[in-house]
């Protein structure tokens, strides 16, 4: 019941993932890897059709091969925040194992291919980078910050109705003991423990 | 960390992801010990970048808000002070690189976007 309730003041004024949403982080991941492969597929058909019309309709000057080369690098971290949010979507208690799998259709081309030039530290640059892309998007949970810092400094909330609430019709109040830092509100990421002590 | 913070973190990460090659060759001609003329300002300010952006970003990620803005500032502003004082970015705006226009932009809106953050919040929470 206090779940119930702390999840139901939480999802209605501070807009929380459930806590008991999301589903395994390798499903998770798999999902967000399938999108990622759709998103690559579809970048390369666009950019080849881009660089094909290109060779007939670009001005002396213009170099439309360039520009989608240059695009690139900003396409792929695009296509790698997207994978990163859906699996971060999907799996909120594990977005970190749902995100390696969800980006991995674009970090192992990437870290293979600096490999196989015998380049270990641009692949490992490069592996961390696209990695951490897909955290940040991981990351954008609907709690921020800033909504967990909105709870009162005490770490006290007023709750209406709820088990056992006043027999005299009246709401009852209770009051939330959050057993850890308010900036961890946001994340449901471990057991934050929740104590409801009656008031009235 | 707010939608605004994180995506400046992504943007700064592509920032860093362009500045790799640059800072593996450079790297590797330091420890070669090839000799080359730039100021040390310069030369520095790539690694920042490809440094701390990851950093304020792994830091965001263990929920160190806090500590993951202020790297970020330090990026922005290293790289505009940088670019007025040894750059010489703003004297010659009109023809400096694409590149260097975004980070400038990029530079400004982050100093500009979380300050402006850190103050509201620290409005509600007063």
């Amino acid at each position: 019941m206090v779940d119930a309730q702390w999840s139901e003041h939480v999802h209605g004024e501070h807009l929380l993932p459930p806590l008991s949403a999301g589903r395994s982080p390798v499903v998770a991941g798999l999902a967000a890897a399938a999108l990622t492969v759709v998103l690559l597929v579809a970048w390369k058909l666009v950019s080849g059709w881009y660089i094909f019309g290109s060779a007939y309709t670009d001005l002396p000057g213009q170099d439309s091969l360039a520009l989608v080369s240059r695009l690139q690098l900003l396409v792929f971290a695009l296509i790698t925040l997207a994978a990163g949010r859906v699996a971060g979507l999907l799996c909120p208690t594990r977005p970190g194992i749902a995100t390696l799998i969800g980006v991995s259709p674009l970090l192992l081309p990437a870290v293979l291919l600096f490999l196989g030039f015998g380049r270990t530290l641009e692949a490992a640059l490069v592996g961390s980078l696209v990695y951490l892309i897909g955290l940040l998007g991981a990351s954008d949970r609907a709690g921020s910050c800033a909504d967990a810092r909105a709870v009162p400094c005490n770490n006290e909330m007023k709750l209406t109705g709820g088990e056992g609430g006043a027999h005299d019709g009246s709401a009852a109040r209770a009051r939330i003991v959050i057993k850890r830092r308010p900036q961890l509100i946001s994340a449901f990421d471990g057991p934050t423990s929740v104590t409801l002590v009656r008031t009235r | 960390m707010t939608r605004a913070v994180r995506l400046i973190g992504v943007a700064w990460l592509i920032v860093a992801a362009y500045y790799v090659p640059w800072a593996v060759a450079i790297g590797r001609m330091i420890l070669a010990g090839t000799q080359f003329t730039v100021d040390v300002w310069t030369l520095v300010t790539p690694f920042v970048i490809l440094v701390l952006a990851p950093v304020a970003t792994l830091l965001a990620w263990r929920k160190r808000d806090l500590a993951g803005r202020i790297l970020l500032i330090a990026v922005a502003i290293n790289w505009l002070l940088w670019a007025i004082l040894s750059g010489g970015i703003l004297d010659e705006f009109l023809w400096v690189p694409t590149l260097l226009k975004v980070i400038l932009i990029l530079s400004v809106s982050t100093v500009a976007i979380i300050a402006l953050e850190h103050r509201a919040v620290l409005r509600r929470v007063a």
